[in-house]
């Protein structure tokens, strides 16, 4: 299976996620989005060396997974993209901070060993937090919450106009790509020669898909108005769940959470 | 080169956000002015900014083999999309790519969007068409007269890639730097990612190039930016110089970083003397390391400015934020402990409910 | 009702496709509308709509009362600029592919996209798209995403889609294309059932046979042939001559 057809897949799976019927679907966009911004920029924040109490921050998305039924996996798959620069800016600080921040038994731990941890502990957790918006909201809805910030209509008209056409256009050129690879066996991708014309067809086919596609528009009376139904009935409980989230999410920028669970119990 | 929201800070990302927002906002209103002119041509249309920002989108996953080399490169979609679109469609087309990348993909984060929309669709869109793709394929420097030619858009794809990637990894590097993520001097970020999106510039823009070349030529009507220009007559010498001046600022600028980033002084600096201390060896000014003082001056100067970036820690942090340490990786056990059994127990439950 | 007088269309590199053509679709008649690949049936179709600019006077009259005789209609209107909104708001045209004719993330949402540019209230469209879906028995289909359906259930969509602007005829381009059988059964039955004026362009001449009352051949931008559909499609003379065949049923008994 190639990249394409993964790729198509992929939004399939966070289409039929966001169909699901959770009390966290159940929440309006725009109280889904402020506690999901709101908790990346809390956990950006961590300083770089409070490790023990970053690591608390991971139970906020942690449990909107569980309420969600959203398996925690689907999510780590993703990771792949977001890793390589941060494990590329993240790796080279234990090489330039070598001060003593952390004394565990007698291993001494340095600042750049922290910093580098924790950084890839924020990719982590920003990830989980931007992913469950995504996999418990659908596109529309995003881009209904989108319209009530005064996005403009034509952003969101586009961004679902695209949405629409994406996994066709990525079918179409998965189609392409197999149909190349059948009579290039053993080439990795497409070849010199076949460079232009190859991405080039499809554009050309897409430009007379459009002109099909703007003129069933304007056969329909398009007036650059589109209209779109209601998906959900939101929960009343969005915005006071959304608010204790926040403040939790607060609270544990303040605290540090697992140095006082240990102090509360062990005394330590 | 997407970014995520771990190399910025939130301030960062908000200056970011609010540029990308002036891009996008000015492209709204140009936008509208165009598709009330009824002569517009269909490219300012909604359906096919969407059908082209799907089809970009899908065709940036196609690989391209280069010849000689195992690896493959990929398609440059902002300056694609501007040179079919013009530029402020392509901005709006390429925004969405970016949002459906982030949101689907989790391709690049929700607060970093805005540097990302800066990085990679600003420069392609905006820099790429007007300082690049306009002034070539509108110059008689190149032969054919005015309007397109095989040479010029060759010229005029690899040119703007390589420049508008460079723009972008530049930003990269400026961005996290400001955000103090990284601890890696600045300077040495920059010789380090300059010089390998200098070679992804010019692979993408070969290809880029080999599709705009092919859309050329079956269909010439859909290039943007060629007839309605040809049509004005324009003082070229202006536009020669800007070219050149363009040419020998990439050309320039990509050379020195490439001749900075010498392997042997950047392993012998990053990993060859761990125990006599950074300050001395990884310093900005050696002659050993070869990046010019100037250049180091300024990145020092700006380091020293931004210096209290890195600690916009909120009040209340400890002079040791590591936390009293044993008692805080005890606490992260509870923690995790906790988590699973939040797991275990919504596992059982939905079990019964079912 | 349609009616072509001396219809010519140009393309804009200098080839004919429509040649001084002309007929008349009576209100509530099914024509089927014949002929090779590349004779011009896609582009009389989009003359008729406006869609490309022909020379020639094109004539869209909407359905009179049904209760009154057969082929009453209550208003023509020739094509022009000034009638274009108001000819297009009485055609409904299946395009070939019907993801370019749907557009929006839902079935329901494209339903009422039309009426609801048209003016109607959002209620009375939704309520409109209901009926609709309740008659072709697509009720499945309301809530569901355009990208997420069959090739067979995309076609019926699309056809719900038209029928919700409750259009006086029906302009169908290739209707049974890339359909299985069950679906083409379907589509079939369909089409039989349907009341109102059509004109499907096909190549698929067994539906042809089945569904249309009337059939029309179609070569070098001329109606060649014009006549009851039992008796032309089994001229085999006159169809090959155009480049066609028998219909497959036809062939059997022969």
């Amino acid at each position: 299976m190639n990249k394409l057809e993964k790729a198509r897949l992929e939004v399939r799976e966070m289409d039929d996620l966001a169909a699901g019927n959770s009390p966290v679907h159940g929440m309006t966009p725009l109280s889904k989005l402020f506690v999901t911004v709101l908790y990346i920029v809390t956990v950006v924040s961590f300083h770089k060396y409070d490790i023990t109490g970053l690591f608390a921050a991971v139970l906020i998305p942690f449990i909107g997974y569980q309420i969600a039924s959203v398996p925690v996996r689907t999510c780590f798959r993703k990771l792949r993209h977001v890793l390589p620069l941060v494990a590329f800016v993240g790796l080279l600080n234990p090489l330039f901070d070598k001060s003593i921040q952390m004394v565990i038994g007698n291993v001494r731990v340095s600042g750049g060993v922290l910093s580098m941890l924790t950084l890839m502990m924020k990719g982590v957790f920003c990830l989980m937090a931007s992913f469950l918006l995504a996999a418990t909201t659908s596109i529309e809805e995003i881009c209904a919450g989108l319209r009530k910030l005064h996005v403009p209509k034509i952003l969101t008209s586009l961004l679902l106009l695209t949405f629409r056409y994406v996994g066709l256009l990525l079918s179409e050129a998965a189609d392409m790509t197999e149909a190349y690879s059948l009579r290039a066996p053993g080439q990795k991708g497409v070849r010199v020669e076949a460079w232009g014309s190859f991405l080039g067809q499809l554009l050309l086919r897409s430009m007379d898909r459009a002109e099909e596609l703007y003129n069933s528009m304007l056969l329909r009376g398009y007036n650059g108005e589109f209209y779109y139904a209601k998906k959900r009935e939101y929960g009343r409980y969005s915005w006071p769940a959304a608010l204790i989230t926040a403040a939790c999410t607060v609270l544990m920028r303040f605290v540090n959470v697992p140095a006082w669970i240990s102090h509360v119990i062990g005394g330590f | 080169m997407h970014m995520a929201d771990a190399l910025l800070t939130p301030a960062v990302a908000g200056v970011m956000y609010a540029a990308s927002a002036g891009a996008a906002g000015t492209s709204i209103v140009k936008l509208k002015k165009e598709a009330k002119d009824l002569t517009a041509p269909a490219s300012v249309k909604l359906p096919t900014m969407a059908i082209m920002s799907a089809m970009v989108f899908a065709g940036q996953m196609i690989n391209y083999t280069i010849p000689g080399t195992g690896s493959s490169g990929h398609l440059c979609g902002g300056m694609l999309l501007s040179a079919i679109l013009g530029p402020w469609a392509g901005f709006l087309s390429m925004i969405v790519i970016l949002a459906i990348q982030c949101l689907f993909f989790a391709d690049g984060g929700l607060m970093a969007l805005g540097a990302n929309i800066w990085n990679m669709a600003f420069y392609g869109c905006f820099v790429g068409y007007f300082l690049i793709w306009r002034p070539i394929m509108n110059s008689r420097l190149f032969g054919a007269g005015r309007g397109a030619s095989r040479g010029k858009i060759l010229l005029a794809a690899i040119l703007g890639c390589m420049l508008t990637l460079q723009l972008g990894a530049f930003s990269v590097v400026l961005e996290t730097s400001l955000s103090g993520i990284t601890e890696l001097p600045f300077s040495a970020f920059l010789a380090l990612m300059q010089p390998i999106h200098l070679a992804i510039g010019l692979i993408e823009g070969v290809v880029t190039a080999a599709v705009l070349v092919f859309v050329h030529e079956m269909r010439p009507e859909l290039l943007s930016g060629v007839q309605e220009e040809a049509a004005k007559s324009r003082g070229s010498v202006k536009t020669t110089l800007g070219i050149l001046a363009v040419t020998a600022l990439v050309i320039g600028g990509g050379c020195s970083l490439l001749a900075s980033s010498n392997p042997d002084g950047l392993e012998w600096s990053l990993f060859g003397n761990a125990e006599e201390g950074w300050s001395d060896n990884m310093g900005l000014d050696e002659e050993d390391y070869g990046v010019s003082s100037s250049v180091a001056d300024a990145a020092a100067s700006v380091q020293d400015k931004t210096a209290f970036l890195p600690d916009y820690a909120f009040a209340g942090d400890s002079e040791n934020p590591a936390g009293t340490s044993v008692s805080g990786i005890v606490g992260c056990a509870i923690v995790a402990a906790a988590a699973g059994l939040i797991a275990a127990l919504t596992g059982f439950l939905k079990k019964k409910k079912a | 009702m349609l009616k072509f007088e001396n219809v010519t269309y140009t393309y804009p590199g200098g080839e004919t496709v429509l040649n001084g053509l002309s007929f008349e679709i009576c209100a509530g008649e099914c024509v089927g509308l014949i002929g090779a690949n590349g004779v011009g049936k896609s582009t009389l179709m989009k003359a008729a709509l406006g869609l490309v600019s022909a020379r020639g006077t094109i004539t869209v009259g909407e359905n009179g009362n049904p209760s009154e005789a057969g082929n009453a209609v209550s208003k023509a209107l020739v094509m022009n600029a000034e009638n274009l909104p108001a000819i297009r708001r009485m055609l409904g045209y299946l395009l070939q592919d019907s993801d370019s004719q749907m557009f929006m993330p839902t079935v329901l949402e494209d339903m009422i996209f039309g009426p609801m540019n048209y003016g109607m209230p959002r209620a009375e469209a939704e309520k409109k798209a209901d009926e609709v879906l309740e008659r072709l028995g697509l009720q499945y289909l309301k809530t569901r995403q355009n990208h997420r359906m069959s090739g067979g259930e995309k076609r019926m969509a699309a056809i719900a889609v038209l029928l919700a602007m409750e259009p006086s005829m029906l302009l169908m381009d290739e209707p049974s294309a890339s359909l299985d059988p069950k679906n083409r059964r379907k589509l079939i039955r369909l089409l039989k059932e349907l009341p109102g004026t059509k004109l499907i362009s096909s190549h698929d001449l067994d539906m042809v046979l089945e569904t249309c009352e009337r059939v029309l051949i179609l070569k070098d931008g001329q109606i060649v042939a014009d006549g009851p559909a039992g008796e032309i499609l089994r001229n085999q003379t006159l169809l090959e001559e155009n480049d066609l065949e028998l219909p497959f049923c036809l062939q059997i008994q022969g």
